[in-house]
């Protein structure tokens, strides 16, 4: 059925991103395929938001309100069947081959619909990115294997990535103050293998998740030192999740603290080694923190969005509501910061997709191994045996280590942690701002900007408050050691 | 040590005993009442406030009531608020609708409020007027017995919990009326509660009037007469929500306050961070000024009248200083602040609610100049 046409011109296109990322006129000169994969991704993610999500959003809000366990799989299983949870898994793979660019242009379609689902059927690519990050090849192809095999047999494969402790998520990703926490987790050294002990809170799809990415140290003492990551299947005994956080918002996407008591992890799963934990975790931030720009972004654009359509209904004092002066300038308030923000995180995107870890899965020599093999042969277990021999596995990652530097690194931890502070912080500014337009009537819950309201506090805080963004923008650019601060 | 920024009153008894009512009755049911809106353990807590004399603390005490002023209200509404903002809004409500039947000369009626011996306290409520011109505003329509209401008005506070409904009345021709309604009277009919961002405590509905009958006994003053009145009971709900949201912010800064002592982070203590003590500092300063804005809303003249003017800017500056004060605590506690069992997002919403009651600031932004203000 034809939506009818909506005062809010953009809403009415298939895509925008000519329009509103005007750099993209250039690059699809260079990169047509690219682009064109990326405006698909924006037209599939507008259509499957407008037909799928926002439909249900509330009432699986609703739903997880009454009972903060429910999952809405029937949501899960129309992803699946779209493929978006293993989107960016290689085509020869069983993906859909998409870049960041198009996964991110879907994701900002879902986000504007609603965070909550968009996150359900989204989150899962933090962890695969944590794969990514170590680039053994045999780790990677394991993985992508089992979650593409456990999706095409219509299981939802739901993936954790765990860092934050009870005492403090911000300790987890800066080493100075890494260096003085201490952690309730330890890992100790076993035969073949670690056995974790401790807790671990607010992990995404804790609850749900068949395996998860963990940050511990060896020696709880010196946890900078000794920090290392972990991949442990949770069907591991002494793997428990012992409690499901009852949010303000986002609760279709479900956070828990997950506990382990003794849980053995064999040597192959030792992902980072003891030292590394950190560097592991800053890698994967200083990429997955311009994700979360992008949910910064999509609320921002969700809730102007909604309210745009609400005050052109609304009647008023024999006019519009949109009619009036305070209005329009506070909604033009908050576009002229959408626009140079969504330019600067596509902006990420793309350099994510030339610059950071993907490109593994994109270089001239993978690309030509994916061409001449046939599916059969890389999905084959003989293939991921042999990249797992050490020679193999070591050059790769010496590969990996070149084409992603950890001056690269260091300068997407720079602009990821630029931009997600102004796209959180717009976030949390918008809905307030449109919350004061519609007034009480407009918070009504149908209208559903009060969900909205209720989602974006969480933004200012998950991968790290933006207080530490902050701070590792302000060391980057002056080039500061913290550890001089009074 | 800054932990209280009560700068004011110590010594004022009504506070001291609102203030364990609070504590008491409030604090431990906020969390709860949040959750699950209950209109028997709400009824309860309105019960037990009747001994405190809230409800009529500002009924004349010629008419058995105690004299208080719209100020020492609101004194007492930051205290209640403390506890939880809806719960005080409910008392808000019922103040501000008295303020309007005082002035309005409505004696019998005070009279019979504050005398009554029912354990049921009776709950007022104000509704109106239609500030936004619908079409489908209520009217005082002539019929064969007598007037009759006919309109809707949208959100109506408190609308299913009151006894008695102040409703203002906005016509082209014959000017503002204050009308007393029955809630429960034929031809009015309260809607299903609606579900809000906050104050979940307050039961807010649309209220239907299809013909109810409105006697002599029900008009408030004259017809068109009630521009006055109204003003008035504007000015003290607007001192009222503010003081609410002050209350409200108290508890945020001294939740934030506490927890930045025991956090550790960064190989110190949250409180020993600078961006820390700027957010703290920035919460107390605006609380000692909204505290003071609002506590101050008064004419120069000295009558000691809430001057209109002076309780529009408390009320704008309280309610946006609430909003960022709960931000800014939900910050300072991380994820932790952003789960339910904290209490601190019910803030967060809580205060962006006042912020649109009755009407948005930003409207009222707007309103405070030029020929309409």
């Amino acid at each position: 059925m034809q939506e009818s046409e909506s005062i809010y011109r953009f809403m009415n296109k298939e895509t925008d991103i000519f329009e509103n990322v005007p750099i993209m006129n250039i690059l699809k000169k260079k990169f047509p395929a690219y682009v064109d994969q990326a405006v698909d991704a924006q037209r599939t993610g507008r259509k499957f938001a407008r037909e799928v999500i926002a439909p249900r959003a509330l009432e699986t809000d609703r739903r997880c309100s009454e009972d903060p366990s429910y999952v809405d799989l029937e949501f899960y299983h129309k992803a699946m069947e779209a493929q978006i949870p293993t989107s960016i898994f290689p085509k020869k793979m069983g993906g859909l081959g998409w870049s960041t660019l198009a996964f991110g242009l879907w994701g900002e379609e879902a986000i504007a619909a609603d965070i909550g689902l968009a996150a359900l059927v989204t989150f899962n690519l933090f962890a695969f990115i944590g794969a990514c990050v170590e680039f053994r090849p045999n780790v990677v192809l394991h993985i992508v294997k089992l979650i593409v095999e456990e999706e095409r047999k219509g299981n939802p494969f739901f993936f954790g990535w765990s860092i934050t402790e009870p005492s403090g998520g911000t300790d987890q990703e800066h080493p100075v103050a890494m260096a003085a926490s201490r952690p309730s987790i330890e890992a100790k050294k076993v035969k073949d293998g670690y056995l974790l002990n401790g807790t671990k809170c607010f992990c995404t799809n804790g609850d749900l998740a068949r395996l998860i990415c963990v940050n511990a140290p060896v020696d709880r003492r010196r946890p900078l030192e000794t920090q290392a990551t972990f991949l442990v299947s949770t069907d591991t005994p002494g793997f428990a999740a012992t409690r499901l956080e009852v949010k303000c918002g986002q609760k279709a996407s479900h956070t828990a603290e997950i506990n382990f008591t003794d849980v053995f992890v064999p040597e192959e799963n030792l992902w980072a080694p003891p030292g590394e934990g950190l560097r592991h975790a800053q890698e994967i931030l200083s990429a997955t923190r311009g994700a979360v720009a992008l949910i910064g972004l999509g609320l921002t654009r969700g809730v102007v969005e909604r309210t745009v359509e609400y005050a052109s209904q609304k009647k008023v004092r024999g006019h519009r509501l949109i009619d009036e002066g305070w209005v329009h300038y506070a909604l033009a308030g908050l576009m002229t910061d959408i626009l140079p923000l969504r330019t600067a995180i596509m902006n990420f995107l793309v350099a994510i997709d030339f610059m950071h870890v993907v490109r593994m899965l994109n270089n001239p020599i993978t690309d030509i191994a994916l061409k001449i093999s046939p599916a059969k042969l890389i999905n084959s277990d003989l293939v991921e045996q042999l990249s797992g021999l050490g020679p193999v596995a070591s050059v790769v990652k010496s590969i990996k280590n070149k084409v992603v530097s950890a001056e690269t690194v260091d300068n997407f931890l720079r602009h990821g942690s630029a931009v997600k502070p102004a796209a959180s912080d717009l976030a949390m500014r918008a809905v307030s701002v449109c919350a004061d337009i519609v007034g009480l009537e407009g918070l009504t819950r149908k209208h559903g900007i009060e969900k909205i309201f209720r989602d974006a506090k969480v933004t200012q805080i998950y991968e790290g408050p933006n207080q530490l963004h902050r701070l590792d923008v302000f060391e980057r650019e002056v080039g500061y050691d913290y550890r001089r601060a009074v | 040590m800054i932990t209280d920024v009560r700068f004011e009153d110590e010594a004022n008894v009504i506070r001291k005993v609102c203030r364990d009512f609070c504590r008491k009755e409030i604090e431990v049911s906020a969390l709860e009442l949040d959750a699950h809106y209950d209109l028997e353990k709400l009824r309860g807590i309105l019960v037990r406030s009747v001994e405190l004399e809230i409800l009529t603390m500002l009924i004349p005490e010629e008419y058995g009531g105690v004299g208080s002023s719209v100020l020492a209200a609101a004194q007492v509404l930051d205290e209640l608020a403390y506890g939880c903002a809806g719960v005080a809004t409910i008392f808000a409500y019922h103040l501000a609708a008295l303020v309007a039947l005082i002035e309005g000369g409505k004696e019998e009626l005070l009279k019979e409020l504050s005398a009554a011996d029912s354990p049921q306290p009776t709950m007022l409520t104000l509704a109106g007027p239609d500030m936004e011109e619908r079409e489908d505003a209520p009217q005082l329509v002539e019929a064969k017995n007598g007037l009759m209401l006919k309109g809707v008005i949208p959100l109506v506070a408190s609308a299913s919990l009151a006894d008695r409904m102040v409703v203002f009345v906005r016509e082209a021709d014959a000017g503002l009326t204050q009308v007393l309604v029955d809630p429960r009277a034929k031809g009015v009919s309260v809607q299903p509660d609606e579900e809000l961002l906050g104050l979940h405590t307050v039961p807010f509905a649309d209220v239907v009037f299809d013909g109810c009958l409105v006697g002599d006994a029900d008009l408030v003053g004259e017809r068109g007469k009630a521009e006055q009145a109204y003003k008035k009971a504007r000015a003290a709900l607007n001192v009222f929500v503010a003081a609410i949201a002050m209350g409200t912010s108290r508890l945020a800064y001294s939740r934030a306050y506490d927890y930045a002592q025991q956090r550790w982070q960064f190989g110190r203590m949250l409180v020993d961070h600078d961006e820390i003590r700027r957010m703290l500092a920035n919460m107390v300063t605006k609380i000692s000024m909204g505290t003071a804005g609002y506590s101050q809303a008064l004419k120069v003249d000295g009558t000691g009248t809430v001057s209109s003017w002076r309780s529009d800017l408390a009320k704008i500056f309280c309610t946006d200083a609430a909003l960022e004060i709960a931000v800014d605590a939900i910050q300072i506690f991380g994820g932790h602040g952003y789960m339910k069992e904290q209490g601190l997002e019910k803030i967060m919403r809580d205060a962006k609610m006042l912020q649109v009651l009755p009407e948005s600031n930003r409207y009222m932004e707007v309103q405070l100049f030029g020929a309409k203000g």
